[in-house]
């Protein structure tokens, strides 16, 4: 009987596509749908740099709140979110651990918080654990924007939205197509995979790198050849069909950027403006007491 | 003043070669023939002839984005394409390639149509116009608001002719346009296609590039054969090939259409009215005497039911074995195989048919041991297949997959005949003969050639060397036919019934219903999933297949019967 379960666990499923798409567009009706895909990008970016310019743990924690507020908001179900969050949450946390035990300068003696095991090589620096923490908490809130970003935009409309702000036309399209060629190379991989194995592949280990190396080569080549005929298909099609004959295009799908955007990227825009003229003190802005200041000198 | 020109393209002495090496063998060799504005042209020949090249000097890939050497000229509505730019052309001709999935860029099918037009820079109102005037001629107005992802091949073929026609062009190729299509996808494009043919307003010229000639013939005015060195071997309108030259066409390594052929070759009377289509032959059959009806009847048995005959108690050892198998793709929420139970005997051939998307490549691999069936359980002689050991069966699996490329590994033809063997540490146990042998069956090439430089049908043949080497027990084939000529699938069969008689276990599923009837002796049917049928060859198609052969030769029985 454990002979018998030993040689199932031999014949387990291969290549199959089990990942669960982080980064997928799910139509919906939110505040954030309805908004033009490039205000959205406009958002995104001026976020991005706002989030590095924070140094405060507390102001962080409250802007990571905030973020998950607005990822309720736009209908993303708490379910679905933690699935997602599963694996950036482990990533943080083997990068806490990282940056613990090496982001610390060793020679601030007076920093060390306590040994870890009683240990003297193991210290636990003050400064280690608040970079540990904000790096977590950048990664996260990063990350969660990016889920927004791509759960209320569909990527066929933020093509078209981009074509409008003066991006050329064949930019958004070789973006479109490679968005289109996905699924289908992956598709091809795994064809090519299951060919592979049929005629005895994968029997040997590859256990010096120049078998793996010729593991890998075989493989790719019989993928790139498929990807480079089909492209050149693709081109041609498109070439057939007057792609890239005039500078510019007429396009039929229209995103339009209505009120509803203009009013929401001049709030934005207006707050950020804030947000950097208070960064120089030219503008008063609300200080928050670092975590570390009243966590750290508190307790220890 | 100018000359009206009543020809929509004339070829004139043209010849191609491709690369900068004008010393090799050109791909088409001194081609001349006229086409007259409106008509429809059938393109044959086998695969490597040049067609796609004579295709591609019409839309002017040739010679602007092709380097290669080139003689003669090719005129496209009196002006040779010199004269004119690549954008000039592309307005003027069509090409619509084998497999819709790589020529479609957008993502639903209203901007695919509109996509042409959209970069000809027209006004709005136009382009809407215009597009709805094609949605409604083709009626496909349930398909214009779907997403591209959701139709089927036959759907995405006719949106992808849609998105050309709507640029009003002059000549329209379409190049193999059924290859990937299943039989209810090829009857809905025939039907357009019918009705464009049909329809003179439009002034459109037709090229259609295909081997299987009874599937257009009724749609085409003319017919050019190239052979195998790139030179014309026969054209003509179609009436006057098939009356005069019925035996050169014969010749041209083609698929005839049965019809003729059949009347021809049982009934050897010269001079004689040759039918080309069903209506007339069944016409023809109810004026004919009892002797000759008999000869055709003969014919019929010998030209389609070469299968064997099954009596009881001819079964063999119970092979392979599903019982209740599902399988479930992990993304997709409904069931790829739902409770499917069968057995497959030792020495059967057998057919796989059903619709595209059906699961017929995910039984294959159930079948094979590369998917575990997620419920239910696969049976080899008796063994459960999840107790046995991936590799020792993998030996006993041959498996060809539908495009050969994605069985090319290696960088030469004999590293990649022996590259299973090598993984299964058989390297020791065969001998060179057979290798030889194997290796003569790729063709007459070079051995330290790259595999993919081969032609279509040879990269086929060294698929199958490249699993014959290790003398696999069943032999699973998933569409292998496709993109291939007439002469490669010829042989592949051949092939196919010559292991069968060793003792091998086939089974292949194939669109190709004439081919099956011929050939196998049992025919497994899936629909979503589910198993239809499975049923012996000739039940099989007397049941469900309204296919030309079986229903003439009822036609036949019933009125020898009467008489």
């Amino acid at each position: 009987m454990t002979k018998n379960k030993k040689q199932k666990i031999k014949r387990k499923q291969f290549n199959l596509d089990k990942t669960r798409d982080f980064f997928s567009y799910v139509p919906n009706n939110s505040f954030l749908h309805k908004l033009n895909p490039i205000s959205k990008l406009f958002f995104l970016i001026l976020f991005t740099i706002f989030v590095f310019s924070i140094e405060s743990l507390t102001f962080l924690s409250i802007v990571f709140l905030l973020t998950f507020f607005l990822a309720l908001s736009s209908k993303m179900s708490i379910k679905s979110l933690f699935y997602k969050f599963k694996w950036i949450l482990i990533l943080s946390l083997f990068s806490v651990i990282l940056n613990i035990f090496f982001n610390a300068i060793p020679n601030e003696e007076s920093q060390i918080l306590f040994y870890l095991f009683n240990l003297t090589f193991l210290p636990i620096r003050r400064l280690a654990v608040y970079y540990a923490l904000r790096n977590a908490l950048w990664i996260l809130i990063l990350f969660l924007s990016a889920i927004i970003f791509t759960h209320t935009t569909s990527m066929k409309d933020f093509v078209y939205a981009l074509m409008k702000t003066g991006v050329s036309y064949k930019y958004s399209f070789a973006f479109m197509v490679g968005l289109k060629y996905i699924p289908l190379i992956q598709q091809e991989a795994r064809t090519i995979g299951l060919a592979q194995r049929a005629r005895g592949f994968g029997r040997e280990k590859a256990n010096t790198v120049k078998k793996a190396y010729n593991f890998i080569k075989e493989r790719l080549i019989t993928i790139l050849v498929s990807i480079l005929r089909k492209g050149d298909i693709t081109s041609i099609s498109m070439e057939n069909r007057c792609f890239g004959l005039y500078k510019t295009r007429t396009n039929l799908i229209e995103i339009p950027f209505k009120k509803k955007d203009i009013i929401f990227i001049l709030t934005i825009g207006a707050l950020f403006m804030y947000y950097l003229l208070s960064l120089i003190h030219f503008i008063p802005f609300i200080q928050f007491p670092s975590l570390y200041s009243i966590f750290f000198t508190y307790f220890f | 003043m100018y000359k009206k020109n009543n020809f929509a393209l004339e070829f004139d002495g043209f010849t191609f070669i491709y690369g900068n090496d004008n010393h090799v063998r050109p791909a088409v060799k001194n081609i001349s023939f006229k086409l007259e504005k409106g008509k429809t042209l059938i393109l044959a020949g086998s695969s490597g002839s040049g067609k796609s090249t004579i295709c591609n000097a019409l839309n002017g890939i040739i010679p602007f984005r092709q380097i290669g050497y080139m003689k003669g000229d090719v005129k496209v509505f009196g002006l040779s394409v010199w004269d004119q730019s690549l954008a000039e052309l592309s307005k003027k001709v069509g090409l619509v390639k084998q497999n819709p999935d790589e020529q479609l860029v957008t993502f639903t099918v209203r901007d695919e149509i509109s996509f042409g037009l959209e970069n000809l820079n027209l006004p709005k109102e136009e382009i809407i116009e215009r597009v709805d005037d094609i949605v409604e001629f083709m009626n496909i107005e349930h398909l214009i608001d779907r997403d591209i992802d959701d139709l089927s091949g036959g759907e995405k073929q006719i949106v992808v002719i849609c998105s050309y026609l709507v640029m009003k062009p002059k000549i329209l190729i379409l190049d193999e346009p059924f290859a990937f299509l299943d039989q209810k996808s090829s009857t809905l494009l025939l039907n357009r296609l019918k009705k464009l043919y049909q329809n003179k307003e439009l002034d459109l010229s037709i090229i259609i590039v295909e081997h299987r000639l009874s599937k257009v013939l009724d749609i085409a005015d003319y017919l050019l054969v190239l052979n195998y060195n790139g030179e014309i071997a026969l054209k003509g309108s179609i009436n006057n090939l098939f009356r005069n030259h019925f035996n050169d066409l014969k010749s041209c390594n083609l698929r005839i259409p049965w019809i003729p052929d059949l009347f021809i070759s049982a009934l050897e009377t010269p001079k004689r009215e040759i039918p080309l289509f069903f209506d007339t032959a069944i016409e023809m059959i109810n004026k004919e005497t009892n002797r000759n009806l008999e000869l055709l009847k003969n014919r019929l048995y010998e030209n389609f039911m070469n299968h064997k005959e099954y009596s009881d108690g001819m079964e063999g050892e119970i092979l392979l074995e599903l019982k209740n198998a599902s399988f479930k793709y992990p993304k997709l929420n409904r069931m790829a195989l739902n409770n499917i139970s069968l057995k497959i005997y030792k020495g059967d051939f057998i057919g796989l048919v059903g619709h595209n998307g059906c699961g017929k490549t995910t039984l294959l691999y159930l079948l094979a041991g590369l998917y575990n069936p997620s419920k239910g359980k696969v049976y080899y002689k008796g063994r459960n297949l999840l107790e046995i050991d991936f590799y020792e069966y993998a030996e006993k699996i041959g498996f060809i997959f539908q495009n050969p490329e994605n069985m090319l590994f290696k960088n030469t033809i004999r590293d990649e005949i022996l590259y299973a063997p090598k993984n299964f540490n058989l390297l020791n146990q065969f001998d060179e003969e057979n290798l030889n042998q194997l290796m003569r069956m790729v063709g007459n090439v070079e051995y330290d050639r790259n595999p993919f430089n081969l032609s279509w049908g040879q990269k086929r043949r060294l698929n199958l060397s490249s699993i014959f080497i290790y003398d696999p027990e069943i032999i699973l084939l998933d569409e292998p036919f496709i993109g291939q000529d007439q002469k490669t699938i010829d042989e592949l069969i051949n092939i196919l019934y010559q292991e069968q008689q060793k003792g091998k276990t086939i089974i292949i599923s194939s669109h190709d219903y004439h081919l099956l009837l011929n050939h196998v002796d049992k025919i497994i049917e899936l629909d979503n999933g589910n198993l239809i049928e499975y049923e012996e060859n000739y039940s099989y198609f007397q049941k469900y297949q309204s296919l030309g052969p079986i229903s003439l030769l009822n036609i036949i029985n019933k009125k020898l019967g009467k008489i």
